[in-house]
């Protein structure tokens, strides 16, 4: 295990909210990511992962963490879906779902990959232009088309293009090696 | 290397942006691309794959989340206060996504787990208030910016912003509060101003309370000194100070606006200014109109409806536009 995770769960022992909001603001998106993925139900998954944070803060003077911390909080992802359905919403609806699969969906190893490239992917983001970012965000997440991109910002179609041109580069050279 | 590649790799890039436009059929295009150039073409849809998946990670609201769990923890007893005085949040909320980011990486890849600075970054309608570690106070407009030190050193107070915003500085003379914008600075003791970067104006300072030293550090090295009222503007003509001409600078983070005869052109580009909104004239009896009143705390729509019956005219709303026409 690395000092550094060491050091953050010693920190968080002793009752360190800071350093348990970075670790929680590190990890909540791409844990909730996995969590849908297994379930399939956005609310449910972000439950599961609040739980998850909410345990190991309120138990953490006992806890004992043997692995990283990281894998930890995946591997409580996949044990707290797979064997754990105390939430009656999933117990119903996938209990028949998971129980008919061999290989129950990703496993947390894969998941952490998954995790590690929304690092690299938020790197590149964060290392864009903030009018680079600003329109890729637009196009990406928001669905816009370029001109109406264009609009909004008050620039030329051309600029959206050459922007976005830019935002791929950078994420195809970060990203394709994966 | 590829005879036939026609393209330079930028070109590519631009190229491929056509094919990602939530708009254009770009079956032609991908034909295009696919059989120039092979390698990045085939980069580039496990590029795409990737970010898809990236987006379903996006899509979790973090700030949210942290607030929901902390406001539980905090209920139930489970947080010590007296560990957390630099961390007092007055709103969760506030701490946005690209703290996130930065501590995500942090902690994550390079075991840079605490990074030194913050980002916060408002993409949102709403004002973003931010509470800096020396009790100075900074409201985001949208799409702005704000880099600052988890901890000011002991000789100056360094921030950066991008965008829009307005500073309540706290006063101390022994450690001057300075917001880098593109090289170009601010520099206050205890004061607050409204910073605003734009393509179109260029840099602008508008000083509420107090004075602040603007300075073009990055290029002229010319400096000048802004009291209460006064503005100052940074761009192609180099730093010039006039007298505040907009009464409304600040009704972004207020909403609240003042007109006194003031034509309505000027009324709406407050408005827009104020709710990012798209408000059109289109019709030039209404160019002509003035109006006098106060607007404070309204939504879009109620302004507009207010506009409407003082000045008889009609609004006509298609697709986030509203047009102002004769009825």
């Amino acid at each position: 295990m690395l000092s550094t995770e060491l050091d953050t769960i010693k920190a968080i022992k002793n009752g360190n909210i800071k350093v348990f909001e970075d670790l929680f603001r590190s990890l909540y998106a791409p844990l909730c990511g996995y969590s849908n993925k297994l379930i399939n139900n956005k609310e449910i998954a972000e439950e599961i992962v609040q739980e998850i944070f909410y345990q190991l803060w309120k138990n953490r003077e006992t806890i004992t963490i043997s692995i990283s911390l990281k894998s930890y909080l995946y591997k409580s992802v996949y044990n707290k879906v797979l064997h754990n359905f105390e939430h009656e919403k999933v117990k119903s609806k996938y209990a028949d779902y998971i129980s008919t699969q061999e290989q129950f969906g990703e496993t947390p190893e894969q998941a952490m990959q998954t995790g590690e490239l929304y690092s690299i992917y938020l790197k590149t983001l964060n290392a864009l232009p903030h009018n680079c970012r600003q329109i890729f965000l637009l196009s990406r997440n928001q669905g816009l088309k370029y001109k109406e991109i264009a609009a909004k910002m008050s620039i030329s179609v051309k600029t959206v293009e050459a922007n976005m041109g830019k935002a791929l580069k950078a994420f195809r050279q970060s990203l394709a090696n994966y | 290397m590829n005879a036939d590649k026609l393209h330079t790799d930028f070109d590519f890039d631009r190229m491929a942006a056509k094919l990602h436009d939530n708009d254009i059929d770009n079956s032609k295009i991908e034909t295009e691309l696919e059989q120039n150039n092979k390698v990045e073409f085939e980069q580039c849809e496990k590029t795409w794959n990737i970010l898809e998946e990236m987006k379903k990670i996006d899509e979790f609201n973090t700030d949210n989340a942290w607030s929901d769990l902390y406001n539980r923890l905090d209920k139930e007893n489970l947080i010590t206060k007296g560990e957390t005085k630099v961390f007092k949040i007055r709103h969760a909320i506030m701490v946005a996504a690209s703290v996130v980011l930065l501590l995500s990486l942090g902690f994550v890849l390079n075991n840079n787990f605490l990074k030194h600075t913050h980002t916060i970054e408002n993409f949102a309608e709403q004002v973003k208030t931010i509470d800096l570690p020396d009790g100075s106070v900074v409201y985001l407009n949208k799409n702005a910016s704000i880099t600052y030190p988890k901890k000011f050193n002991n000789t100056g107070r360094l921030v950066t912003l991008k965008g829009e915003g307005f500073f309540e500085i706290k006063r101390d003379v022994s450690k001057p509060f300075v917001v880098n914008v593109n090289g170009a600075e601010v520099k206050v003791l205890g004061t607050s101003f409204n910073v605003k970067e734009s393509n179109s104006i260029g840099l602008e300072v508008t000083v509420k309370t107090g004075k602040v030293q603007f300075c073009d550090c990055a290029e002229s090295g010319e400096n000048i000194i802004l009291t209460k009222g006064e503005k100052g503007i940074l761009n192609t003509n180099g730093l010039n100070k006039i007298g505040n001409d907009n009464i409304n600078f600040l009704s972004w983070k207020n909403k609240k606006l003042v007109f006194k005869t003031t034509p309505l052109p000027i009324v709406i580009r407050d408005i827009n200014a104020s709710y990012h909104s798209d408000i059109k004239i289109q019709s030039s009896e209404i160019n002509a109109m003035s109006i006098t009143t106060t607007f404070d705390s309204l939504s879009l729509n109620e302004l507009l409806e207010s506009i409407a019956l003082t000045l008889n005219i009609s609004v006509v709303h298609e697709e986030n536009i509203y047009t102002l026409v004769m009825p």
